[in-house]
């Protein structure tokens, strides 16, 4: 876990920087690997806490006992347990995912040889079009980016009530 | 080897030289830039927070219109990028209606100094990005005051404060400094957050340690920036250890992990049954209520689903269904404005913007999808293997 302590200080837009120049040409799937390898400590960590406090569970304790070896006890006890918080956990990182692409590519950082929301702010704001008002260049991209993030955020809020009753308001 | 070299400098306290400024030592337009930046984020930090948390601990407690509104309002702000929220606001207030003016710290006509007029020029061009921060921070801690608050609605002292017929204002006066402690430790400098904003140097919002950081183009700053970022890290690291040591103090019985919030606010919830041996899972019972439906949660998932559904459709379906599937074609000229073949005008490069939309909103989804399910497997698999391995036992 010190290694996930390390990786969670370091800040994580250096890194993509960083690599995103050492790395010349940047399909789509380099940039979401990178981004995903740089932002999974985050849920390493909730997940720790959460298996940390699971597997003292009877239910492990039996089937420990019943001589399943560690990597099924994960598999079978565990992680079904908390499946519900993996799945927003997901979405959390799949909407943040979004819009780290959408800065890096502002920046000019992303991938090459193609469109996305970032890349198109990029080029928006490099012509100045913000100050030339040409609205059209700059605002659909920046709204679609918000109702993208918007929805994931309002999705995982809605799943945490669905799973966590104390927080269901009636 | 040249960062390893890097890093040797850092720890003996030399960030290097600026590539931009040459001769100028990077730790030097730290030191210039660093009271600057707490002096221009402070204010908005301490006003976001406490209208943010006093909005949270309402809402919570009065719940109704108030609660669904504000919840509603705080999560759309919070979920608003920062760029975006800047590049808007900075169209809005300083271009289409030029309130404010659009970038510098104070007038280029001035120099620092401390006669009123100095001040009174600061803070005109301070307005904005204040107001784009309080913003922001007012959305997410409100959201996080909320699912605090509603936790302390069923303790014994709000029931009986309540029975005692003691004022609502009180009442969430007692809520707000039971539930207030992890918005404390989540309390530090929004580090790399305004930054990018300021990537165009007309355009920019007033200057930081950020300024030196990403101006155009970063990779020929990479010392300033790094430096930047490493005393901007430092910052947030000594606030939040500052704060960690302080809920120690508060709670001896935290486990001193961020992820006790998360755990908290997740499986804080008594799951009466677990204990016993269950050979079903939790997951698919909750699905199976979920989906038997409890009413106000189905309308906000459904909503938000259909909203993800239809975004979906736009980026993978719109280019067919609209055959408008040539996104790098030349259509028109320099920002052409909006016409009957082109809905959103052109870009730069006399590209179609709405043609562009579509294939950029797929773009951005799977750049997310991918980058998502790899944090999230990686994630899993160390966090469960840490776990499972690690230092628990002890804490049991």
């Amino acid at each position: 876990m010190g290694l996930t302590n390390v990786v969670i200080t370091i800040p994580s837009i250096v890194i993509l920087i960083l690599l995103s120049i050492a790395v010349s040409t940047r399909s789509i799937v380099t940039m979401g690997l990178i981004i995903g390898i740089i932002s999974w400590p985050w849920t390493a960590r909730a997940v720790r806490a959460q298996t940390s406090s699971l597997r003292t569970r009877e239910h492990v304790d039996v089937a420990r006992i019943s001589g399943s070896g560690p990597f099924a006890l994960i598999v079978r006890e565990i992680i079904p347990y908390m499946l519900s918080y993996i799945v927003m956990a997901f979405v959390l990182q799949l909407s943040s995912g979004i819009l780290q692409e959408a800065a890096l590519s502002m920046l000019g950082l992303g991938p090459s040889r193609t469109i996305s929301l970032g890349i198109m702010l990029h080029w928006a704001l490099l012509w100045e079009s913000v100050r030339t008002g040409a609205w059209w260049a700059f605002v659909p991209p920046t709204i679609f980016l918000t109702l993208i993030a918007f929805s994931l955020l309002s999705l995982q809020s809605s799943v945490d009530e669905i799973f966590n009753p104390r927080l269901r308001r009636n | 080897m040249q960062f390893l070299i890097y890093l040797r400098n850092l720890a003996q306290g030399d960030l290097g030289i600026s590539f931009a400024r040459a001769p100028a030592r990077v730790q030097e337009m730290i030191a210039q830039a660093l009271p600057w930046t707490i002096a221009l984020q402070l204010p908005a930090i301490v006003i976001g927070w406490v209208l943010g948390n006093v909005l949270g601990a309402l809402a919570a407690y009065k719940g109704g219109w108030l609660d669904r509104g504000a919840f509603s309002v705080s999560l759309f702000i919070s979920s608003i990028p920062y760029y975006c929220l800047a590049i808007l606001l900075l169209y809005t207030f300083a271009v289409h209606w030029p309130v404010f003016p659009p970038g510098g710290g104070y007038s280029y006509a001035m120099s620092p100094s401390w006669n009123w007029y100095f001040i009174q020029s600061a803070l005109y061009h301070y307005w904005l990005p204040f107001l784009s921060l309080v913003l922001i921070f007012i959305g997410g801690q409100a959201v996080g005051m909320r699912a605090m608050a509603i936790y302390e609605l069923d303790a014994d002292y709000v029931r009986y404060s309540r029975g005692m017929g003691v004022s609502d204002n009180r009442i969430v006066a007692y809520i707000f400094r039971n539930a207030v402690l992890p918005q404390v430790t989540g309390w530090r400098l929004p580090s790399a957050r305004s930054s990018v904003v300021r990537s165009s140097p007309r355009l920019s919002f007033v200057s930081g340690d950020r300024h030196l950081v990403v101006q155009r183009y970063p990779p020929e700053r990479l010392p300033g920036c790094a430096g930047g970022h490493a005393v901007d890290h430092d910052l947030c690291l000594a606030g939040k250890l500052y704060c960690r040591c302080r809920l120690r103090l508060y709670r001896p019985e935290n486990p001193g992990q961020r992820g006790w919030r998360t755990l908290r606010r997740t499986y804080g919830r008594c799951r009466t049954g677990t204990t016993a041996l269950k050979t079903e899972s939790i997951f698919w019972t909750d699905l199976r209520r979920m989906l038997a439906g409890a009413p106000t949660f189905n309308r906000r998932f459904l909503t938000s689903l259909g909203f993800l559904v239809v975004l979906v459709g736009f980026g993978f379906l719109g280019p067919l269904i609209l055959d408008k599937q040539e996104p790098m074609r030349t259509v028109g000229g320099l920002f052409d404005a909006p016409s009957a073949t082109n809905w959103l005008g052109t870009d730069n490069f006399g590209r179609d913007v709405f043609t562009q939309l579509m294939f950029g909103i797929r773009t951005s989804l799977i750049i997310g999808l991918i980058a998502g399910a790899v944090a999230t497997l990686i994630g899993v698999f160390i966090g469960t293997a840490a776990g499972y391995s690690g230092a628990s036992s002890k804490r049991r």
